[in-house]
């Protein structure tokens, strides 16, 4: 028999990759908007985007583990967070080009 | 380092990126041809895919601190400044996502059960962007490459 559910590590990795995919583009963008903030990240490893890696990869892992252990199974299956993944990966790209283009 | 480890060092970042796009488009082919008996090869190439990428983003992150700041200073001195000003900062930042989706893809393949369907078309979605940001990726790397030699150009005499 075949087992339908998703696993919750998978969920909970699933969920970190869209939450974090639209916070690094936040991120972006508000370091490139306050100087003093992007100095800070810089002075923090030597440059601001060491920083900006480790900050993001940290919490990526981080919120894998806890959204894992806190979600319901039964709240997600594949094409919703298949589809929650797609939309926030192309929003956070687009929003990043467009911050770009017009910076 | 050397002028030529340098030069090394990039090439070796780029080869790992598209050896991971190769790897990734080769397990998509799997995932839509899966079966009981190539189960084994898919979960082996989700890993492969992800290890690629981290080597990629590792050994990239490393050159773009210390060695591209020379590289950035004469794009932005020549007609294509653009190539950093655009495609630098829009490649450095969406290389993120697309290390979390592949950090996700051995996640999705080794714990799901995917001879449903819905688990490998979840697998499918995340191994499809992999390839279609990995591709726009290495595509601004060519572009930033060119900006370099474009901006050799206003420095020579023809």
């Amino acid at each position: 028999m075949t087992n339908t559910t998703l696993d919750k590590t998978t969920i909970g990795f699933g969920l970190s990759t869209a939450l974090m995919s639209i916070l690094n583009a936040l991120l972006v963008i508000f370091k490139e908007m306050t100087p003093p903030f992007k100095k800070a990240m810089a002075d923090t490893m030597g440059h601001h985007w060491t920083t900006h890696g480790v900050v993001v990869l940290g919490l990526f892992i981080v919120l894998g583990f806890v959204l894992a252990g806190a979600v319901k199974p039964e709240s997600w299956n594949a094409g919703k967070l298949g589809s929650t993944i797609l939309w926030s990966v192309i929003v956070s790209s687009i929003a990043i080009a467009a911050f770009y283009i017009l910076h | 380092m050397s002028l030529f480890g340098i030069q090394v060092s990039v090439m070796v970042h780029v080869l790992f990126g598209v050896l991971g796009i190769i790897l990734a488009v080769a397990l998509l082919v799997y995932v839509l041809n899966a079966s009981e008996k190539n189960l084994p090869t898919i979960r082996s190439l989700s890993l492969w895919t992800a290890l690629s990428m981290i080597l990629s983003y590792v050994i990239g992150g490393w050159w773009y601190v210390v060695h591209y700041p020379a590289e950035r200073a004469i794009i932005r001195a020549g007609q294509w400044s653009w190539a950093h000003t655009f495609f630098m900062e829009w490649k450095e930042h969406v290389f993120f996502a697309l290390l979390f989706l592949s950090i996700l893809l051995p996640v999705i393949a080794y714990r799901n059960d995917l001879m449903v369907p819905e688990n490998r078309k979840l697998l499918l979605v995340a191994t499809l962007l992999v390839v279609l940001i990995g591709l726009a990726v290495d595509g601004s790397g060519a572009i930033i490459s060119r900006g370099v030699i474009v901006g050799y150009m206003g420095r020579v005499v023809p």
